[in-house]
């Protein structure tokens, strides 16, 4: 319910109606053509050069005991629409560029930081996941973990206000990331990797059964093979990292020298 | 050890011209929401299960995340789901595969069933696991990137086979995997090509004849976790239908095999009322199927008779084609005896069952002729009732499900094609003739007493007085916990066939009833 008000909100639509279980909501123009799934109407709106009217959408997020009407819907958490709005919110904040609202009548001096969230998954027989909230102050270099938390009740805004003015960067965005992930790299180095010791003791077990239940015969060589690609990639233990999303924060000095 | 890390560059290389562009549209809520909700739903362990606490709308049963807990914590995704009927092993199945989806670790998945369980699935997935997934039909697309379900017959054909033969599926579910016992047919063939990831075989019977047939399903899911062929007849087979070294043996089937039963799972307080009626033959059906005793010098062997008083049991239009089989003279007796019957007095008893309780109702019987003689017979006393066939079309069948859901309240089945059959709405059931074998009778009650049902379930035998049929009753189906029990533990799997293959033959090779008796009563004995 939580995610459904602050994803509508955040994404500019109007939110007419809410209650414990359903939230009605005016949607943008934008936000019906994500998610509407009517590419005709807006097709024909467009040739036509006329404005078209987005819809009214409720949202429940249990059931009613009543048949749904037009414009209404179930969403549940991990549910094909909750993925399409999660998705389109992750595209959307793929980068960001944001400023700090300080309430100061005296300039601001605002420093730049390149913060990243980088999703790091484990991979084997099984899989985990974690996020590393990391930045990298682009002046000093220094690089602050966590870091969503520090700043997460700070107000960011699209636009540098009045007085505020932006120190230029000594350390290029590019660099800085590639310095935070050869930060991460080295992190995951030193990681213990018992998972993946294990994941390769049943690869190699499997192998040998596989191996033995073949047992060099010949013409079935490409059954075999296709078994043992199978088990490689049921069991190989890699790490994948790949970025959620981020974007050049613009912090106060002061802001700096409080973490 | 140090596993390979894999960098994807593709934020990296869009940064450039992120940075170049003066404006950007996203907000920070937006930017903390994206981070705040993905965090809510990562699997932040190897084990455990995302899925129930992300699928609010449906209670999975204990046994069945336990099972999908095995399957992938210590299966490693290959599994075979061996759970006896109407236990859910459909909604297992999703929630395996739905957990690897949630995982990223699936997401091209193929669904192979009967041709008759397509819709089926495809509802079930639906509206249980919320898996959206492709039905494949005449003009398949096996490019399709995620998960599709088809039938096997038509999967395996050579044009698609082919198609296939370069692709990667993340996880292969094949329902009524049994019928994969067999190497040398197209279907087992055709699986073993498949490039699967993951594998999942579902099977409410996994062995129905010989050791052979696990050997081979096992094989396929992981070839060499029983040995080699040749291993694994020195190591373990003992004959056609024991097992050496049974320990191990367990063991090795337990490590790729999950198997639940109705009684260690049952927690539903769905109970299951049974009733026997033994019926009074009218003078006319008696002196008919007495008729029918005195034939013993007539007919070729006991089998013929055997199966001709069964029939007799049914109906007289069931045994009407074994009767022209008969010697003229004998014929034309049996026949005028056979005319003389008016009335039916099994189908009388079934018409008042089904007033005293207007509700739907499922009835069964082994023969096609008493299955349309009953039809017209509800028909004349203002019932509407629909047959269901094992040789109808998918979409006959699915119609005749849902004039059953609907108009109809009464369903006449035979046993073939109600494999896979589910009618969780009807909790009554009629046994009009009975089956020699009581695994099928099982199979019967399973089509209304299942995952599902929430009422409690009324099983009516109906038998005549003083026939075969009263006489198999009170052997096969009063004993019927024995059977049950012996039947469907994992331990005794391979006991099942033997047990089967003595019933079988007890009924094909008798040569008298009484023998027949004799035959079954030392199989309970020996089971007791």
């Amino acid at each position: 319910m939580s995610f459904l008000e602050q994803f509508f909100s955040a994404c500019n639509c109007r939110i007419i109606a809410r209650d414990d279980h359903s939230i009605k909501v005016e949607l943008t123009e934008e936000a019906d053509r994500a998610f509407m799934n009517r590419p005709f109407y807006w097709h024909y709106k467009d040739q036509l050069n006329e404005k078209g009217a987005p819809m009214t959408v409720t949202f429940y997020v249990k059931h009613t005991g009543q048949p749904l009407r037009a414009q209404e819907e179930y969403i549940s958490f991990g549910s094909p629409r909750f993925h399409q709005l999660l998705d389109y919110a992750k595209k959307k904040s793929s980068f960001v560029r944001l400023y700090e609202q300080c309430q100061s009548i005296q300039p601001v001096k605002m420093e730049p930081w390149l913060f990243v969230h980088f999703l790091v998954s484990y991979e084997a027989n099984g899989k985990k996941e974690r996020m590393e909230s990391i930045a990298i102050h682009l002046i000093s270099g220094k690089v602050h973990h966590d870091f969503l938390s520090k700043i997460s009740t700070i107000p960011f805004d699209q636009t540098i206000p009045s007085l505020h003015y932006v120190l230029s960067p000594f350390i290029t965005p590019v660099s800085g990331l590639k310095r935070l992930r050869k930060l991460l790299e080295n992190e995951l180095d030193q990681e213990d990797h018992e998972w993946a010791k294990e994941a390769k003791k049943k690869q190699e077990k499997e192998l040998s059964l596989l191996h033995a239940f073949y047992n060099g015969n010949e013409e079935d060589h490409e059954l075999y093979n296709k078994e043992k690609e199978a088990i490689m990639r049921r069991f190989e233990p890699v790490i994948h990292v790949s970025v959620l999303n981020g974007g050049l924060f613009y912090l106060s000095h002061e802001r700096y020298h409080s973490f | 050890m140090k596993p390979q890390i894999t960098f994807d560059h593709s934020w990296e290389q869009q940064l450039p011209d992120w940075l170049r562009s003066s404006h950007t549209v996203s907000s920070w809520p937006l930017f903390k929401l994206a981070i705040e909700t993905k965090l809510r739903i990562i699997p932040d362990e190897f084990h455990g299960l995302l899925t129930p606490s992300l699928l609010t709308s449906i209670d999975f049963l204990p046994h069945q995340t336990a099972a999908a807990r095995t399957v992938m914590e210590e299966m490693n995704g290959t599994a075979i789901l061996a759970d006896e009927v109407g236990l859910g092993k459909t909604i297992e199945a999703g929630l395996i595969l739905k957990e690897y989806m949630l995982r990223g670790l699936v997401s091209r998945a193929l669904i192979l069933t009967p041709a008759s369980l397509v819709n089926q699935w495809a509802k079930e997935l639906r509206e249980k696991c919320q898996i959206y997934a492709l039905v494949q039909k005449k003009k398949p697309d096996w490019t399709w990137n995620g998960v599709q379900i088809a039938s096997i017959d038509s999967a395996k054909q050579a044009k698609n086979a082919e198609a296939m033969e370069g692709m990667i599926f993340d996880m292969v579910i094949i329902d009524e995997a049994h019928r994969l016992k067999n190497p040398a047919t197209l279907n087992y063939q055709f699986v073993r090509r498949l490039n699967k990831t993951y594998c999942l075989l579902l099977t409410a019977t996994p062995v129905q004849n010989n050791v052979d047939e696990l050997f081979h399903l096992v094989s396929l899911l992981k070839p060499g976790h029983f040995g080699s062929s040749d291993s694994f007849n020195s190591r373990f087979k003992n004959g056609k239908r024991s097992i050496h070294d049974q320990d191990s043996f367990k063991a090795l089937l337990q490590k790729v095999m999950i198997r639940n039963r109705r009684d260690e799972t049952d927690q539903s307080p769905v109970k299951r009322f049974v009733e026997t009626i033994r019926i009074t033959q009218t003078k006319e059906e008696k002196a008919f199927y007495e008729a029918l005793i005195q034939l013993k010098d007539a007919v070729p062997n006991a089998m013929t008779l055997l199966t001709l008083q069964r029939e007799a049991c049914s109906s007289k239009y069931a045994a009407l084609s074994t009767i022209q089989k008969l010697p003229g003279q004998e014929r034309e007796e049996i026949t005028r005896l056979a005319e003389a019957i008016t009335a039916n007095s099994k189908a009388e008893e079934t018409l008042s069952i089904i007033k005293n309780h207007p509700e739907k109702t499922i009835i069964f019987t082994q023969y096609r002729a008493t299955q349309r003689y009953l039809e017209s017979y509800f028909r004349e006393h203002g019932l509407m009732a629909v047959s269901f066939q094992g040789n109808f079309k998918k979409g006959k069948k699915d119609w005749m499900v849902e004039l059953f859901k609907g108009p109809a309240n009464v369903l006449i089945a035979t046993e073939a094609g109600s494999e896979g059959l589910n009618l969780q709405f009807c909790r009554r059931l009629i046994n009009f003739d009975l089956p020699w074998n009581p695994m099928k009778l099982e199979q019967r009650i399973g089509r209304i007493h299942r995952f599902g049902q929430e009422q409690d379930v009324h099983i009516y035998h109906l038998a005549y007085e003083q026939t075969v049929e009263d006489r198999m009753l009170t052997l096969l189906h009063e004993k019927i916990h024995l059977f049950q029990s012996a039947i469907g533990k994992l331990d005794d799997i391979l006991d099942q066939n033997w047990i089967e293959e003595h019933l079988h033959d007890a009924f094909h090779h008798s040569k008298s009833i009484r023998e027949w008796e004799i035959k079954v009563h030392n199989l309970a004995a020996a089971l007791e």
